[in-house]
């Protein structure tokens, strides 16, 4: 034996990563085929549209499990609305899209007045001796009992929104953020975000009386990593804001006359779209603007909320056992998920998007009732209505940049953690609203900290799209991005043929067929 | 006597660390109950214990704790507790047992869990016989301990280059203004006895000072005063505290925002009565104040970083009390110093919260600040903009004046420095003692002076500057002998520990002596039992306390002061460059990240 060459020794190292990745997503593959789906015609009762995010994917299978009545889909997190959002607490307007894109509409929440008195009181109150004795203890009676405070993500779950200028008035434009926009959209715009949002899921026809439109987001305090356990495609933002911005354009009379005209789009009179938001680290769901409801759709949604109530104890139990050092025996204080959210004192208020693996476009009766221990992305999207790829063009623009990027952060920064990652977040320090650095003279880091990737298993991103192989390939050219991605392989990227249940792996600028068992 | 043994417990502390330090890794759990075990028992005793004394109104109080004799020297060590110490004392202990329930969650499944607690347990013991010391020399114990464990805490992450060298720059602050207080302690213990003691200082009059030379007091007013500025980190060295935030966020809040860095002003409390006597030093220390005051209030403004900010806040902070301090508000300072030691530990703490502070309209983001300089006209207020962003060139003019003024100076020392090793004066000296010159004793402290210069300019490679100072040493007592035949009475106590733990450490670099110094080299990993033994050399002889060799400083330098002020300086200079030199060639080589791959 000679010792290895540095070519050698690279394709050893490519042979041991490709090995361990066959490891971990052969038995999900196999588990896909296997899973015998039922499609199932009759009209559900409520359909709910969540987050195509992995911490979502552990939700919905406990909330099917417990009420079969109720069908669930997988989107990006933004709903198809680009736009920048300036909630009442916001000093400036943020982009609520993914950060590829430059978003051409501003929209506010209207303002209260009540903030602005309690912020004079605090001024008045830290500029004398008094007043920083009194913010001692309450700093100290904070970080003691971290439930009494009111934090940034509680004042935005607010219940209550109103939005002040979401239907177009003036065609002025103005600037913000350096990009120049109009305030609000027109109807014609809203009918078509709404119409492409629907075509996308495969949401057609079948409409239920509730639909439900829920965003996630994530409340952590003193974590200066807040953004990365936010919603990806909202650029990290929480997705409620778009959640209800949609909800309020498909609740609308006029919306709905011009698809119905235009787009031959019949959404019946009966059928509502509630707005909500899940909370990823503490486990709840919040509904907005649910005065005004009739008491029949009042009873039932009260049945949804107790179902998703359930739904979300059991997902945060299943996902507290994944937590490093919270075992059945466990010794870390913060057991509980609500606690974990709240505490000053907690540094892994959840795992984020640790062990994403699986990024599945395509029907939700591929992956139903499959337990995929939270490391898959799931998009809807209905293979059968779609026959030239058009809708998978535009599924695979937003889902593989997004999904490819998370996951390639998580990577890298668990490959390596000091050279691209954070390194540890406890001795970080916040410059300038910038980043952070390590005590106060470091270069600015980037990555994700220790603490957000060490039970990660570093693996490359696995796209499963259900569609034929050759429309599956063609559709690559459409995006440039996207081709780059998968043509470079920084992605696996499947074609899954559902009626021959064959797997096709993109490999040398073609779709190959791919056997499941262990030769290579 | 009766409270002597229950003081005891405040050894507990140094107990959990030592136990720590024992090799065998506890569980997260345990470290943490035996954490909170050890610093809860003191705390109920000082419950009781203050209760008592509040009772029957017997505050202040000296208690007296041991009593023995070495080598001649009577050694009798109390403890003084007073309304300040009881402040400081509840202070820590409350701090403590909050920063040890914090870390519990925040270090979690962090590497060095164990090694974190171990050291915020020595700096607790530090700070308790820092606030009970009865004398300065106990009071330099507390202080030594609590700069050790601020060294081991900056350089906590092993790995990053950067913290390692600000936790040397740190040290080496400490150290040169440990030697302030040490030098003042031994003073004082000469020139008269007892006032060495807490008890004597606060019931001294005016009447007492009158017959002692004003030049002496001014002296060891102006020792104390340079001590406490470097601990505070007042105007000369008012920079360090940003750039020693690099361990974790707790042992930053509890350092430099909490008690550390209100030592300095403690120290000053105490010997109040002794350094307001002259006028000189009052007016010194309220313009060390005001001027920190100014230049840090400037430079919290234009930091881009919280933590920079909050530390620059924190000596301007410091800046206001040592003007209270000069204006004789003693109580004030007392106040002001627990609200602000409680506010910026808490600040601290809290500090990773600005983003989402910032995100929403909170008042810390929003409030514009009513200040003088929103008054000055625009050009002047950017030049202060500019001077202050670069800390008022105070770190690059010292290097300039280092490079240009001294060029000539280093460069034409540093020839001379290569050209004559040791042996040249070694044998230089020999042909003294040989021919028996008049000139001769003070010659050798001369020569101990040259060589610790050499070694601390030549400290390029680890066994070179080891040796160096080691011949340095032997040079300085080689005098105090011919000055003293009967020296080796004394001596030999301070001499039998330095020499064995300066041969353990010069064989252990001498495996490593042609690394260079400039570089990292991590050898901590692959030889850990090297740098652990190398580590208690370096902690023995840089006069851990209670340790032969602390015990034995006291002594020699006392002794010294009657021989000869030459031979006490180069010892001095020698006491420095040891703990310099030694630290510099442990982080050097046996810490840092390195560019060799496995």
């Amino acid at each position: 034996l000679h010792p290895l060459t540095n070519d050698e020794h690279f394709y050893a190292l490519k042979f041991c990563q490709e090995i361990l990745e066959r490891k971990h997503f052969i038995p999900h593959l196999v588990d896909i085929q296997k899973n015998i789906h039922t499609t199932n015609y009759k009209s559900h009762p409520f359909q709910a549209v969540f987050c195509m995010d992995d911490r979502e994917c552990g939700l919905r299978r406990h909330l099917e499990l417990i009420n079969p009545d109720i069908q669930t889909f997988g989107t990006a997190g933004h709903f198809g609305i680009e736009c920048f959002y300036q909630s009442e607490i916001d000093p400036f307007p943020r982009k609520h899209c993914p950060l590829p894109i430059a978003p051409k509409v501003l929209i506010k929440e209207k303002t209260k007045k009540v903030q602005k008195i309690k912020m004079k009181y605090y001024m008045w109150l830290s500029n004398i001796i008094l007043g920083s004795i009194a913010t001692t203890f309450e700093l100290l009676l904070k970080l003691l009992n971290p439930i009494k405070g009111n934090n940034y993500y509680n004042i935005q779950m607010s219940k209550k929104k109103s939005l002040s200028n979401l239907i177009r008035s003036t065609e002025e434009s103005i600037m913000t953020n350096n990009h120049s926009v109009k305030q609000g959209y027109s109807f014609e715009e809203m009918a078509r975000i709404v119409y492409e949002q629907l075509q996308i899921i495969g949401l057609t026809k079948n409409f239920a009386p509730l639909i439900f439109i829920i965003g996630h987001g994530s409340t952590s305090e003193n974590n200066p990593y807040f953004t990365a356990y936010g919603c990806g495609a909202c650029s990290g933002r929480p997705g409620g804001p778009n959640a209800v911005i949609f909800v309020t354009m498909a609740n609308m009379t006029e919306v709905r006359s011009i698809l119905k005209s235009k787009y031959h789009f019949f959404i019946s009179e009966e059928t509502l779209f509630i707005a909500g938001m899940h909370n990823t680290c503490s486990d709840t769901v919040t509904f907005f603007d649910c005065e005004n409801i009739n008491d029949i759709k009042l009873t039932s949604l009260k049945k949804f909320q107790l179902s998703i109530s359930q739904a979300c104890a059991r997902n945060a139990t299943e996902r507290m056992q994944a937590m490093p050092n919270v075992t059945a025996k466990s010794i870390h204080p913060m057991k509980d998920p609500k606690l974990r959210s709240l505490s000053f004192f907690e540094t892994r208020p959840e795992m984020g998007h640790t062990d994403l693996q699986f990024a599945i476009v395509g029907r939700r009766e591929l992956t139903h009732n499959l337990d995929l221990k939270r490391k898959a992305f799931l998009q809807s999207y209905d293979s059968t209505i779609d026959l030239d790829g058009k809708i998978l063009a535009k599924i695979l623009t937003a889902v593989v940049p997004v999904c490819s990027g998370i996951s390639l952060d998580y990577f890298f920064s668990r490959v390596d953690n000091l050279r691209f990652g954070a390194g540890s977040k406890l001795p970080q320090n916040i410059v300038g609203n910038i980043g952070t650095s390590h005590g106060t003279e470091s270069d600015l880091l980037y990555g994700l900290p220790i603490q957000m990737v060490d039970r990660h298993t570093p693996l490359r991103l696995v796209i499963v799209v259900e569609q034929k192989p050759h429309i599956a390939l063609a559709v690559l050219n459409t995006h440039p991005l996207v081709e780059q991605i998968i043509k470079n392989h920084w992605v696996y990227y499947f074609a899954y043929d559902w009626e021959q249940k064959e797997y096709y792996l993109f490999k040398n600028d073609s779709m190959i067929k791919y056997n499941l068992g262990w030769s290579i | 006597m009766k409270y002597s043994l229950l003081f005891g417990l405040y050894l507990s502390p140094l107990l959990g660390c030592l136990l720590f330090n024992m090799g065998k890794r506890f569980s997260e759990k345990t470290i943490i109950n035996i954490s909170l075990f050890t610093s809860i028992v003191p705390f109920i005793f000082s419950i009781i214990f203050t209760g008592q004394l509040f009772l029957h109104h017997s505050i202040p109080l000296e208690i007296p704790l041991v009593n023995f004799t070495l080598v001649k020297h009577h050694y009798n060590y109390t403890l003084w507790i007073d309304h300040n110490s009881i402040v400081f004392l509840f202070l820590t202990h409350i701090l403590a047992i909050f920063v040890i329930k914090y870390s519990y969650t925040y270090l979690n499944l962090e590497k060095g869990f164990q090694r974190f607690f171990s050291t915020i347990q020595l700096f607790i013991f530090g700070m308790y016989v820092l606030s009970l010391a009865g004398s300065l020399d106990i009071f330099f114990a507390g202080w030594e301990i609590v700069g050790l464990s601020s060294f081991l805490l900056i350089a906590f992450y092993r790995a990053h280059n950067r913290s390692l060298i600000n936790a040397w720059r740190v040290f080496n602050i400490y150290r040169v203004c440990d030697l302030g207080l040490l030098i003042g302690a031994v003073i004082s213990q000469a020139f008269y006895h007892d006032a060495n003691r807490f008890s004597f200082i606060s019931q001294l009059q005016p009447a007492d000072l009158s017959f002692i030379s004003p030049w002496t007091i001014f002296f060891l007013s102006f020792f104390m005063i340079f001590a406490s500025v470097g601990k505070s980190a007042q105007f000369p060295f008012y920079n360090w505290p940003s750039r020693a935030m690099e361990g974790p966020t707790p042992s930053s809040a509890i350092f430099y925002g909490a008690l550390s860095i209100h030592a300095g002003v403690f120290l000053l409390l105490r010997t109040y009565p002794l350094w307001s006597y002259h006028l000189t030093n009052t007016i010194l220390v309220g313009i060390i104040g005001l001027t920190t005051f100014v230049l840090s209030k400037i430079q919290s403004k234009v930091q881009a970083n919280i933590k920079g900010q909050i530390a620059y806040s924190i000596t301007a902070q410091i800046g206001i009390m040592f003007i209270e301090l000069s204006l004789g508000f003693t109580t004030l300072v007392l106040i002001h110093l627990m609200f602000h030691a409680l506010y910026r530990c808490f600040q601290l703490l809290v500090s990773p919260s600005i983003v989402l502070s910032s995100l929403t309209n909170s008042p810390q983001f929003q409030a514009q600040e009513i200040s003088v300089l929103n008054f000055l006209p625009k050009r002047l207020k950017n030049t202060l903009y500019i001077l202050a962003s670069t800390e008022f060139n105070f770190d690059n003019s010292w290097r300039g004046f280092h490079f240009l003024g001294w060029k000539n100076i280093y460069n034409y020392f540093n020839t001379i420095a290569q050209k004559v090793q040791w042996y040249f004066v070694v044998v230089l000296l020999i042909i003294l003692i040989i021919f028996d010159y008049k000139f001769l004793p003070m010659i050798f402290p001369i020569v101990s002076i040259f060589l610790t210069l050499v070694a601390l300019i030549r400290s390029t490679h680890a066994f070179s500057s080891l040796f160096n100072i080691f011949i340095a040493t032997t040079v300085n007592f080689v005098g105090i002998y011919y000055w003293d035949k009967n020296s080796l009475d004394y001596t030999l106590i301070y001499l039998i520990p330095w020499f064995i733990t300066s041969i353990i450490t010069l064989v252990i670099t001498y495996r490593f002596r042609r690394l260079n110094l400039s570089y990292f080299h991590a050898l901590g990993t692959e030889f850990p039992y090297h740098a652990n033994s190398f580590f208690i050399c370096f902690i023995l002889l840089s006069g851990m306390p209670f340790s032969p060799i602390f015990l034995a400083e006291d002594i020699i330098l006392e002794k010294f002061i009657d021989i000869s002020f030459l031979s006490t300086f180069s010892l001095v200079l020698n006491f420095m460059a040891i703990a310099i030199i030694y630290s510099k060639n442990y982080i050097r080589l046996f810490m840092g990240r390195t560019m060799k791959s496995y």
